[in-house]
């Protein structure tokens, strides 16, 4: 990859990155430490990464520092702390079922959000996001099963039925 | 394809994505028949709860950016001024360490070394280890003496005065060679550390008296060869054998001059 490639990839990529980062972790201040980090990585390894691998090499820092941060901080008590204050709030006609799958999200593994993120909002297949997290792909469609799953359970709990859509 | 309770999550998520063929399709309704439990997984499973790609949009895109031209520039610019420091301090020290004695000696080394003969090569024969024990003979075979002690050549008398303004005979070219020989040799044994500052410091190591042996014994050749080379009588034979008995005299020289500086270093102690 090139300067030139890299400087248009922070263009291209950033978003996208970012993105994948604060919905992940829910914490935007700590989207924006990982999204530093993950250009931070790539400009060391700019010779040996491609430009088409680029943003893929940008996710997989991202999640890797993620599940770091993820081991450290127990992130998931904090969500599941956060969530449970959300018990009490009851589904109405302006009920975000966007927002409620991202808030249910925070409650799944790392390695799940990762998946799910990659898969239905970065559009990867199961075989490039088995690339990017290291896995197998047997692995992450296991896991992309017990994220929806689990998912759809946290709905289901706030009282989220198909009629409400 | 045989479903188990270990696989199953991969299969479920094959048949709900539509991503099985009907056999296989079958097969997992059979093992969701069979396991109720499971089933409810299946059950709760929801293909179209997707997360839809929100835009979240990331400011001061531009301090991400790099510009690795300029710093190549400046780190080049950085290795040039240190590398300039570096040479220069290292010259600058050079000159302060160094005496002016110190870089007449090199500049005659220099001079020396152009004019090297094989005369030389002598001197650089191992040396060989010092007993300690002020054996003067033992510690340095590297100067060995000649087999004939080189002996003062009686001048030439030159009874008749006619004869003064002939060319010099043999004899009398010898002679003056070892007058010559002789002034400098003293002149520049001037320069070897004396005994009494040698006791200073360290005992005369035998590299140390090879090394000064070197630059005077060159020295001396090239100041002769300076000379000799005007002489158009001596021929190109004999001008070689000059060079290999001056330089064993000057070896017989610089033997003594060693043996009488440690003697004398020996005693003061």
């Amino acid at each position: 990859m090139t300067v030139k490639e890299y400087n248009d990839g922070v263009k291209l990529w950033t978003d996208d990155v970012y993105r994948f980062a604060a919905r992940c972790s829910g914490n935007n201040t700590l989207a924006e430490d990982a999204v530093q980090e993950a250009y931070a990585s790539l400009w060391m390894r700019l010779e040996n990464v491609p430009a088409d691998k680029g943003k893929p090499f940008l996710l997989t820092v991202v999640h890797n520092l993620l599940m770091s941060h993820h081991r450290h901080e127990r992130v998931r008590q904090q969500a599941a702390h956060l969530l449970q204050e959300e018990e009490t709030i009851v589904p109405d006609e302006h009920f975000d079922l966007q927002e409620a799958l991202y808030k249910a999200m925070q409650t799944l593994p790392q390695v799940q959000r990762s998946a799910i993120m990659l898969k239905d909002v970065e559009g990867y297949s199961c075989r490039e996001i088995a690339d990017m997290l290291s896995l197998s792909e047997k692995q992450v469609t296991v896991y992309l099963f017990r994220g929806r799953v689990a998912m759809k359970k946290r709905l289901t709990a706030l009282g989220y039925d198909n009629n409400n859509q | 394809m045989t479903i188990t309770t270990n696989n199953y999550e991969y299969y479920f998520y094959k048949y709900a994505e539509g991503e099985l063929d009907a056999e296989a399709r079958s097969a997992v309704e059979a093992f969701a028949a069979q396991h109720p439990e499971l089933a409810a997984e299946l059950a709760c499973y929801d293909p179209a709860l997707r997360l839809e790609a929100r835009p979240l949009r990331y400011t001061n895109k531009q301090r991400l950016t790099r510009h690795k031209t300029k710093t190549f520039v400046i780190w080049h610019m950085a290795a040039a001024c240190a590398a300039a420091l570096l040479i220069g301090g290292a010259w600058l020290l050079h000159l302060d360490t160094a005496s002016p004695t110190e870089r007449e000696q090199q500049g005659t080394i220099a001079l020396a070394q152009v004019r090297q003969t094989d005369a030389t090569q002598v001197f650089t024969t191992p040396v060989g280890t010092d007993s300690g024990n002020g054996d003067i003979s033992a510690a340095a075979p590297a100067i060995k003496r000649p087999a004939t002690p080189t002996t003062a050549l009686a001048a030439p008398e030159i009874s008749d005065p006619a004869q003064q303004h002939c060319p010099p005979t043999p004899q009398q070219e010898a002679y003056d060679l070892q007058t010559t020989m002789t002034a400098e040799s003293s002149l520049l044994a001037e320069s070897l550390p004396t005994a009494a500052s040698l006791a200073e410091t360290e005992p005369p190591q035998k590299d140390t008296v090879i090394l000064y042996t070197d630059i005077i014994i060159n020295t001396v050749i090239a100041s002769a060869e300076i000379t000799i080379e005007e002489d158009e009588t001596l021929p190109g034979g004999r001008f070689k054998a000059f060079r290999h008995r001056l330089s064993n005299t000057l070896r017989d020289y610089a033997y003594q001059a060693y043996v009488e500086t440690r003697g004398e270093m020996l005693a003061m102690r």
